[in-house]
Order: C-alpha cells, then sequence, then structure tokens
C-alpha cells in the first residue's frame, strides 16, 4: 500500500516535470523560430529573445537537475553556457548556431517524450554527449562593444547593473543610440503594472536596460525608481512621449544624429527548419477542463451583475445632495472596476478560444479513411483553419460537421464512372471554409457532386405526407425541408437527392449553439451546406427591451441595427406585416405578441430591433430600448423552458431577471412563416 | 528554491518567521511593512534583479545595517562581486546544503536571537 502509493506520488512528481519541461522547450521552440523569423543568421538577433532563450535554458537545467535527469540537464548547461555568452555579446549566432540551437531543443524534446512514456531519457546520452560536443566547440568571434567611458550614469544605477544588462548597455552604445535616466515614483501596490507600462512604452523607441528601486519617497506606499532606458529619442521627447514631466528624464548620453528609429533586422530568407515533433498530447497537466472554464467564466458574468448593481448604487447616491461626492468617488472606482473586469472578461474568454484546426485535422483524417474504405476518389479542401471559436461550440460542432462531410462523400459525390459520363473531374472535391464574421463565424461544406433538385424535394415531402399536394414550395423552402425530421430517414432521398441523412440531427445540433444553417444546391453541380455560429456561448453583451412592464435582453451578436418607425410604415401583404429598410421587405414581428403581452397603442410609434444571423432578416417591434449590458445566459427551468424564442434568462444589475431572446429560433420563424404565406 | 531556503531556516528555532516574496516587487512592498532581522535574495528575478535589490535595502536607512545573503548560481563572478560591493554579507552558490545556510545565517546573526528573513 505504502509503496503503491510512493510509486502514485513519484508518477505525480515525474507529470509534473514533464509538462514544465514541455511549457519550458515549448517556450525555447516559439523563440527560435522568432530568432529564425528575425534572420538571426545575418544581423543581430533581439537581444530579449536571446536573453529569455537563457533564462528558459537556464530553468530546464535546475528543473532536470532536480529530477535527476542527468543527460537532460547535461544538455541544458551547455545551452545555457552558449546562450549566456550568446546573450552578453561574446559570441554571435554565426552560421550554424542557429542550427545547433534548433538540434538542442529538439534532441530535449525527444528525451523528455522518452520520460514522458516513462523511459530513462539517458538512452540518448551518446546523441546529447554529441551535441554537447559540437556546441561546446561552437566559436564566433564576439562583438565589438561600446565603451562605457563617455556614459554619464549615476554610481548607484551603474553599481547595480548585472552583468547581462551591462552588456546590454554597451551594445546600445555601439548602436549609436542615445541613454536617458528616468526618474519616477510609483504606488507600491501596482508596480507590475507601472513598470509594465512603461517597459512597453520604452520598447517602441528603444530598449529599457535598468530598473533600480531608491528608498526616499514621499510616502510609505510608495516608491521611487531610476530607469536606464536606451533610445534615440532627445530626452524631452521622450518624456512626451512617456507622459513623464521634462525634467523627469535626463540625458546621460546623446545619440550621435539622433532621431534615426530603430533599425529594422533584415529579413531572412531562409528560415530555420522547425522541428514538428508536437509535445502537447503528451501533457496533462496543462490541459483544463472546459467545466472549470465554465465555472470562471459565471464567476466573472456574476462579477458583472455586482458591477451593475455598483453602478446603479452609484447613480442612486447622486442623486441625493448629502451623498453625491461619495457617488461621484464611487463611480471612479466602479470605473476602475470597469477596465478591470473588461480585461478579466476578455482574458477568460480568450482563453476559451480554439482554432478550428483541430476539427478540421479530424474531418482531413475520416476523408482520408472513406477514401480508403469506399475506394472514391476525393479531395477535400480546408481553408480558414486558424479561425477560432468557443471550445465549447468546437467540440459541439465535430458531429455535425463530420455529418456533412460523410453525406457529401457519401451520397453526393457520383461514383467516378458517373462523373466520367457527365463529364466532371475524376476527382470530387468537398471544400470546407470558415471565416469570421463580425460576431459570427460562418463554416460552409461545398461539394461537387449531384446536387439537389427542389422539385424532387417537393415530390418526396409529400409523398412523405410533410406538405399538401397543392402547397407551393419556394426553393429555399423545399430546401429547408431536408431539415425536417420525418424527412431524413428515408433513404431513397438520399440516394438521389445525395443529401438528407440525419440533416435534422445537424440542424438540431448547430440550433442548440445558437446558429443557423442554410442550403444552397444546383443539380448536377454541387450543394452547399452553411452553418453560421456565434463565436462564444459564454458571457453576451446584450440590449435591453422594454414592452409593456416587461423587460427582455437581446444578444447584440444578433443585432444588425435599430430605429424608430411610426405605424404607418409597416405595411401589410398577404396577412403578413412588412417594414420596408432600405428597400428589403423585413418580416414584422411585435414581441408583445409574441409572448402575448397585450398589445401595444398601434398610433404610438415604436422600436424596431433589426435581427439577423446570416442572410435571414426580421424586424422585432419592441416599446422601449433600455440600453446595453453583459448577460450571462442561465438555462430557464419550469414551463418557460420549452418556449421557443427564450434561450434563458438573465439576472441584471438591479437583481432583477429578464428572459434572453433566441434570436436564432425567431429568425428561422419569422423567414419560415414567411414562405409559407 | 524559495521554499527549500524558507523550510532550511525554519528550522533555525520556532521563533523564526519567514515571508516568502515571489518576486522583486513582492519583496518590495514587503520590506516596509515589518522589520527583517535577514534578507535572501537571488540574483536573478522575473522583474528586478537581485543586485538592484541589494542596491536598495542597502541605501534604505531602515535596512542598511541588515545582514543580507544573495543566492544564486554560479557562473558569473562579476556579478558577485558587484553584489558585495553593493553590501550584500554574503553569496551563497547553488546549490548547496541547508546545513551551510544555516551555518551562514548563524554567523551573520551571532546574538543568535529570534531571526525573521
Amino acid at each position: 500500500m505504502a509503496s503503491r502509493s510512493r510509486k502514485t506520488a513519484r508518477d505525480k512528481l515525474q507529470r509534473e516535470f514533464v509538462s514544465e519541461a514541455e511549457e519550458i522547450l515549448e517556450r525555447m521552440r516559439d523563440d527560435l523560430s522568432a530568432l529564425a523569423e528575425a534572420g538571426a543568421g545575418k544581423g543581430e538577433p533581439p537581444p530579449e529573445t536571446v536573453n529569455r532563450l537563457f533564462r528558459s535554458a537556464h530553468s530546464l537545467k535546475g528543473l532536470s537537475g532536480m529530477f535527476g535527469h542527468a543527460a537532460l540537464s547535461e544538455l541544458a548547461h551547455h545551452l545555457e553556457d552558449v546562450l549566456d555568452r550568446l546573450r552578453l555579446g561574446r559570441t554571435t549566432l554565426g552560421r550554424d548556431g542557429l542550427g545547433l540551437l534548433d538540434e538542442s531543443v529538439s534532441l530535449a524534446a525527444a528525451g523528455l517524450e522518452k520520460v514522458g512514456r516513462g523511459e530513462v531519457a539517458d538512452a540518448l546520452a551518446e546523441r546529447i554527449a554529441d551535441l554537447v560536443g559540437r556546441i561546446a566547440g561552437w566559436d564566433a568571434p564576439a562583438r565589438a562593444s561600446g565603451e562605457l567611458a563617455s556614459v554619464e550614469l549615476p554610481e548607484s544605477l551603474l553599481r547595480a547593473l548585472t552583468e547581462y544588462e551591462e552588456s546590454r548597455l554597451r551594445d546600445n552604445l555601439r548602436h549609436r543610440r542615445g541613454l536617458a535616466v528616468i526618474e519616477v515614483e510609483l504606488e507600491l501596490a501596482s508596480l507590475e503594472e507601472s513598470l509594465s507600462e512603461l517597459g512597453r512604452a520604452i520598447g517602441e523607441v528603444g530598449e529599457l536596460i535598468s530598473t533600480l528601486p531608491s528608498p526616499g519617497a514621499a510616502s510609505e506606499s510608495r516608491i521611487r525608481f531610476t530607469l536606464l532606458a536606451a533610445s534615440p529619442l532627445a530626452a524631452p521627447e521622450l518624456a512626451a512621449r512617456l507622459e513623464l514631466e521634462p525634467g523627469a528624464v535626463r540625458s546621460a548620453h546623446a545619440a550621435p544624429g539622433a532621431a534615426h528609429g530603430r533599425e529594422t533586422p533584415a529579413r531572412s530568407a531562409e528560415p530555420a527548419e522547425v522541428d514538428t515533433v508536437t509535445l502537447k498530447s503528451l501533457s496533462e497537466t496543462v490541459r483544463v477542463d472546459i467545466r472549470k472554464l465554465d465555472e470562471l467564466m459565471n464567476l466573472v458574468g456574476d462579477l458583472a451583475q455586482e458591477r451593475a448593481a455598483l453602478r446603479a448604487l452609484a447613480v442612486r447616491l447622486a442623486a441625493e445632495r448629502a451623498t453625491s461626492r461619495a457617488a461621484t468617488e464611487l463611480e471612479k472606482i466602479s470605473r476602475g472596476l470597469d477596465r478591470k473586469l473588461q480585461e478579466l472578461q476578455a482574458g477568460v474568454l480568450d482563453v476559451r478560444m480554439v482554432p478550428l484546426r483541430q476539427v478540421f485535422d479530424k474531418l482531413a483524417r475520416v476523408v482520408r479513411r472513406l477514401r480508403l474504405d469506399l475506394g472514391k476518389d476525393v479531395r477535400l479542401e480546408l481553408q480558414g483553419a486558424e479561425t477560432e471559436l468557443d471550445k465549447l461550440i468546437v467540440e459541439q460542432l465535430v458531429d455535425p460537421l463530420m455529418h456533412l462531410v460523410r453525406n457529401a462523400f457519401d451520397h453526393a459525390i457520383e461514383p467516378a464512372a458517373e462523373r466520367a459520363r457527365l463529364g466532371k473531374p475524376a476527382e470530387g472535391v468537398i471544400r470546407i471554409e470558415a471565416s469570421q464574421r463580425g460576431n459570427d463565424v460562418a463554416i460552409s461544406v461545398r461539394d461537387d457532386g449531384r446536387g439537389i433538385d427542389p422539385e424532387q424535394v417537393r415530390a418526396r415531402a409529400i409523398a412523405a405526407g410533410l406538405v399538401a399536394e397543392d402547397a407551393g414550395l419556394s426553393r429555399k423552402e423545399a430546401f429547408g425541408l431536408l431539415f425536417q425530421p420525418g424527412f431524413s430517414t428515408r433513404s431513397e432521398v438520399t440516394a438521389t437527392s445525395g443529401r438528407g441523412v440525419g440533416l435534422d440531427v445537424v440542424r438540431a445540433n448547430v440550433s442548440a449553439l445558437g446558429g443557423l444553417i442554410d442550403v444552397e444546391s444546383i443539380a448536377g453541380a454541387g450543394t452547399c451546406v452553411t452553418l453560421t455560429l456565434p463565436i462564444t456561448l459564454a458571457i453576451v453583451q446584450a440590449l435591453l427591451v422594454g414592452v409593456g412592464s416587461q423587460r427582455f435582453a437581446i444578444p447584440l451578436g444578433g443585432i444588425r441595427e435599430t430605429l424608430l418607425v411610426s405605424p404607418n410604415e409597416i405595411e401589410r401583404s398577404a396577412g403578413r406585416e412588412l417594414l420596408n429598410l432600405r428597400g428589403e421587405a423585413l418580416p414584422v414581428r411585435r414581441l408583445a405578441e409574441e409572448f402575448a403581452l397585450g398589445a401595444s397603442d398601434p398610433t404610438q410609434r415604436q422600436y424596431a430591433v433589426v435581427l439577423g444571423i446570416g442572410e435571414a432578416k426580421l424586424a422585432l417591434l419592441v416599446d422601449r430600448l433600455e440600453g446595453q449590458q453583459d448577460a450571462v445566459i442561465k438555462p430557464v427551468s419550469g414551463p418557460v423552458a420549452s418556449v421557443r424564442g427564450v434561450a434563458g434568462a438573465s439576472e441584471l444589475g438591479d437583481r432583477s431577471a429578464v428572459l434572453v431572446l433566441d434570436v436564432s429560433a425567431l429568425v428561422e420563424d419569422a423567414t419560415r412563416r414567411r414562405e409559407a404565406a | 528554491m524559495r521554499a527549500m531556503i524558507g523550510a532550511a531556516l525554519e528550522e533555525l528555532g520556532e521563533k523564526v518567521e519567514i515571508d516568502e516574496a515571489e518576486s522583486g516587487f513582492a519583496a518590495l512592498r514587503l520590506l516596509p511593512r515589518r522589520s527583517y532581522d535577514l534578507i535572501v535574495t537571488d540574483i536573478n528575478m522575473p522583474d528586478i534583479n537581485g543586485l538592484e535589490l541589494v542596491s536598495f535595502v542597502k541605501r534604505d536607512r531602515r535596512y542598511e545595517r541588515t545582514p543580507l545573503v544573495i543566492v544564486s548560481t554560479e557562473g558569473s563572478e562579476r556579478d558577485r562581486d558587484k553584489g558585495l560591493a553593493l553590501g550584500a554579507n554574503a553569496y551563497l552558490v547553488k546549490p548547496f546544503a541547508a546545513a551551510e545556510l544555516r551555518r551562514l545565517v548563524l554567523d551573520l546573526l551571532p546574538d543568535a536571537r529570534p531571526a525573521r528573513s
């Protein structure tokens, strides 16, 4: 028992080692690619990248040593050594340097992979020893260094420069940049923010070399800092650029022939080969359970509500004379909170975003397998793999997309003999394209197969009893029938139409994600199915609207515009109401009627909220627009849960709850009804 | 590393209180809050470097006499010399044994009074 728990503990430690080392190696790979891109072989490598590489090698050495991986630690040690010389300007990358670094990182990764599988990395000792020997033989001349003699720096600053900082100082002098000493006094509580902001601003026009804290600040909660910066800008310009008092920046060494800006490094004509072994799959600990992200997102949403409550309180306090001053202060705090909250929200959202690539890779595998299994010659073209979506949506998309691709492969694309007879190229093509359009992502699956004949669909639908015999169906409506539950299971339909297997399931999946599905097809030429999806489900900005005494929230992503309309602008045609919007007749729906809230005064002007998803649009009439708010959509239970058009509920800042409208359902219903009319 | 140093020093006695700072900035925030008897710092830190921290501490009236130990990996002799020139009382090369650190601290705090670091 004891030995087992020891073993588990050891495994856990080993996993932690692998995951941490992986992270370091990933970072080193990134930095090496950056070096390659900056044309490191030719010009001089960006110093901050080389310094980060040095620190990574240093961390890797310590980590491997601590976990007893001698060979890895040895390799890291030599890497650290050469990177240290490189960052101190004692050697240059030379022609082979980058290749050697690349090779080292790849070898370390290979070693780590062994460790991850429970093997010993020392098995690679021979290769490592060989590489270490070559690193030791790395002999490129040192860079010339600038002279410090002509520089007037405060003694305290000079004395606290590390060797690396000193080498950066010399290097900047050699590049004939000016030096400036900057005195600032900062709040202790927000040092990180203030200094990183200053560092960023200085980085735009030069380099921040050293940050020396100094005693003697005006209060205990503050601290003085003396910064050393290199820049081609003269001291007053630098002060203006950093939004500091002119007196805060003093020139320590003027740039000869100042203000040429930073020289741009020459582009490399031959980018270094980037190793393709990916370590991602090895690691368990860097992956985050999506539910944890959900919890975090909910928390952010709750915070957003607290903030809104704070806002509301500030407004109330402001109205009272006795508390108006406190209200101003509260308002200021609330604004600060607002900014941070938005950053937090963006941060959490960003973590949730993943590129579609992983889904695309899966689809490519499926097509490869189908090609083998069915012996059909089909090429899969993918575009827009880098388009990002909420991870939850991406995961839910796998099945529908797989379905569409299988259908296209199986049923839409004709057998080779038939294609030859029709004069089509022997190789069929399925093309998947993804792109972001505002708050939506559109993914289309297009094939060059037999296409769908709407007339045939109609006939089948009548035969299946789905539509009346005399129903005049538009082209779009006929395609819409493909998604009807009763329609899809009939195998003979798939044989002739090339589409239809389980499309109702596809539509249900896509709707559940707040998306729309659209089919366009030309008989004999091919079919294109387009999915339009929101980028995220987690938190939405919503427009609050009012009808009578009720309020509703409409996600902004589904809103195209809002406008004030008079009753006489609403036209009636064939029993339907329409709004003419710049020549386009939009179907009109009244929110009051949708939820049986009693009719609004027919003589009053109302607001039209134009909803749109993909091509489909709808004008929704409401009494009032009440402003924007962040809404976390929570599922509703009870009788409301099954009401179509309701996506969920959300709590507002004043703690009241509103229903959030399901834009995709409303738009879809309206367009369908309109076509049926 | 930080935790290891902390643990090593805690063994000096029951009354030893340790505050760990995860960065140079965190250390700058801690210093005015209490009165420390000993300060231990690394050279390689993510925000300010150890020499800068030493320089700050030794120019601060409150801490100018407080013993200060730099721990760092072998390597730059120059950084070590600079650290000592700035007023650091000792320089310990990583890796080192816990006992070695304790011996050093006892040397620096001869009264063996309850040390805070």
